[in-house]
């Protein structure tokens, strides 16, 4: 384009900060089928053989945890690993942002992503998620025979995240959007759910999901977090991790209490009482925490 | 059109930007700012969308993620109204007008990203003017903090509303069902809060130069009534020639908070990228 200061550009495109032991890289990769905005992080020393794709989460979670997955991206970084995050089609910076999200863009997204991790040199190739990114990262783990996997509170049955979607979108509704309903078929073929467009193939897409069925060969390494409360698993980690276990893979647990665990994926920002200018993340130490684990547990998977 | 992501400078620290750069040489570039909690592609990409349309009529735009939020470096622990926030503003615009080699530049933003653009407009050398989305008009007086913190207090929580209500009168039930509180109450509210004095000096600098739009959502006016009445005071003690370049529209298709409709997010995006394409087109 004329006129514009190429050189300036390219050299911001990366930015190093060697007392936190990291350092990241803009990337426009093709990624499902067009470009989108990704982000390699690398660690400042040596880097180890192992890496990780970070798999987003679906709908509005995309950006609920994003926050989540950039410290656990670093924090995966500061222990050794290169780290890859991008938006799946449809979703931010990606070239189809008019096109309303699927799961199947989610899946594809991911094996890409694998993919070009690969060719950054990397031998060892973990997915990592977060609620149905974690589902997502699960299933692609899977389906690419990778060694590694890390998912916190993945839903092993696509019909339970959609009701809990569902109270989702409608809690947000309840501060300005949408109503919440789902009605199938819909007469335009897709729902307006507070803001974010859910085609019924989508959703059909995502009822069908059942790790029990789609998963059965994955063998290696497998993190399965959780957060909560009162400091229990809950259901859904252990439905997975007893999963996995069936299969032979070795599967490790963590639960992490907080407070705020059972809120995963909300909105988090909270106007403080006596100041309404003043904004806090309530989840802040619980991402911490759970990039922090993320990290520690995988710093013992470098060998391979 | 080309999209570049980058790290703008700020000090030790870098602010994750993506440029949307159209082809050809571009007339001019927006800066577009999120309210605290979306990145800068904003809830359901409505700015990179924006951001696309913009592109298609020769302006290119600057979306940014605040220090220490999402994509950007640094830690912040809470995200609070302070110079630092307009300094990144200025130097994401800085950076883009030095990558671009532009002229002309404007700002939309909402909530928080409102405020900034407002002031990102008064303080760019070349500033046609800004979008302010549900900008944050008022400022809450001592005693609407005071009587918030007794609600808040144990003792506070049966009496202070009950007498409220006494004071407000009965009020009534609106046709959308929600409660409309009484008159009495209504005056009270309007005594708890005043026009953010912060906001005056940088909408009237931005109006020296260029042209500021308010934008609401029509699901907006009732619970921010009391912001856009201040509004009307504010533009109504402006001179003449300075009232003619601002302007307060309301969008169809719900609230702008959180951009909950899709209905509502065609509009943003439709009226950004319309009102921008006629700003860049006014003679400079």
């Amino acid at each position: 384009v004329s006129g514009v200061d190429h050189v300036l550009l390219d050299r911001h495109r990366r930015f190093s900060d060697p007392a936190a032991g990291w350092t990241e890289e803009f990337l426009v990769p093709a990624i499902g089928g067009a470009r989108t905005v990704a982000v390699l992080t690398r660690p400042s020393g040596l880097p180890r053989s192992v890496g990780w794709v970070i798999c987003h989460s679906f709908g509005l979670e995309q950006l609920n945890l994003d926050r989540c997955e950039v410290l656990t991206a670093r924090a995966l970084a500061r222990s050794g690993s290169t780290v890859l995050r991008f938006h799946v089609q449809g979703y931010g910076d990606s070239e189809r942002r008019w096109d309303p999200p699927t799961l199947a863009g989610h899946l594809a997204g991911a094996e890409d992503a694998v993919a070009l991790l690969a060719s950054e040199g990397v031998d060892r190739i973990g997915t990592f998620g977060i609620r149905l990114g974690g589902t997502v990262a699960t299933l692609v783990a899977d389906r690419l025979d990778l060694p590694l996997l890390a998912a916190w509170e993945p839903f092993s049955d696509g019909s339970t995240y959609l009701r809990d979607f569902r109270r989702l979108h409608t809690l947000s509704a309840l501060t300005g959007g949408s109503a919440g309903d789902l009605p199938d078929p819909s007469p335009l073929g897709w729902t307006d759910v507070a803001g974010f467009v859910l085609t019924d193939q989508t959703r059909r897409e995502i009822e069908a999901i059942d790790l029990a069925r789609d998963v059965g060969s994955f063998r290696g390494e497998a993190l399965i977090g959780a957060a909560s409360r009162g400091g229990s698993g809950g259901p859904r980690a252990a439905a997975v991790t007893r999963h996995l276990q069936a299969l032979g893979a070795s599967c490790a647990t963590e639960v992490i209490r907080d407070p705020t665990g059972p809120l995963l994926g909300q909105f988090h920002f909270k106007t403080r009482a006596d100041d309404p200018h003043v904004e806090v993340d309530s989840q802040l130490e619980l991402f911490k925490r759970l990039a922090e684990s993320t990290a520690g547990w995988a710093a013992g998977r470098s060998k391979g | 059109m080309i999209e570049v992501p980058v790290f703008v400078p700020h000090g030790r620290e870098a602010l994750a930007s993506v440029l949307a750069i159209p082809d050809g040489k571009p007339r001019g570039c927006v800066v577009l700012t999120t309210g605290v909690g979306a990145p800068r592609s904003h809830r359901f990409s409505v700015w990179s969308k924006t951001a696309e349309r913009l592109a298609n009529v020769g302006i290119a735009s600057i979306r940014w993620d605040y220090l220490g939020l999402h994509d950007s470096t640094g830690e912040v622990p809470v995200v609070q109204w302070s110079d630092d926030l307009v300094r990144q503003t200025l130097a994401v615009a800085t950076f883009a007008k030095r990558v671009l080699g532009v002229d002309r530049m404007a700002a939309a933003g909402n909530c928080l990203g409102a405020r900034l653009a407002l002031r990102a407009a008064a303080d760019m050398d070349g500033s046609v003017g800004a979008i302010c989305m549900l900008p944050p008009v008022l400022e809450r007086r001592w005693f609407h903090r005071l009587l918030r913190q007794l609600g808040a207090s144990r003792s506070g929580r049966g009496w202070i509303p009950r007498m409220l209500r006494r004071v407000g009168g009965a009020g009534s039930e609106g046709n959308d069902g929600r409660h409309r509180p009484g008159a009495a109450l209504l005056r009270l509210k309007d005594l708890a809060v005043r026009t953010d004095p912060t906001m005056e000096g940088p909408f009237r600098r931005a109006l020296r130069t260029g042209r500021v739009l308010f934008l609401f959502g029509d699901a907006d006016l009732i619970e921010r009534g009391a912001a856009m009445e201040r509004l009307g005071r504010l533009i109504r003690r402006l001179p003449p020639d300075a009232a003619s370049r601002c302007e307060v529209r309301t969008l169809t298709g719900g609230t702008l908070v959180r951009l909950g409709s899709v209905q509502i997010q065609r509009e943003t995006i439709d009226t950004v990228a319309e009102w921008m394409d006629a700003r860049f087109s006014d003679a400079p």
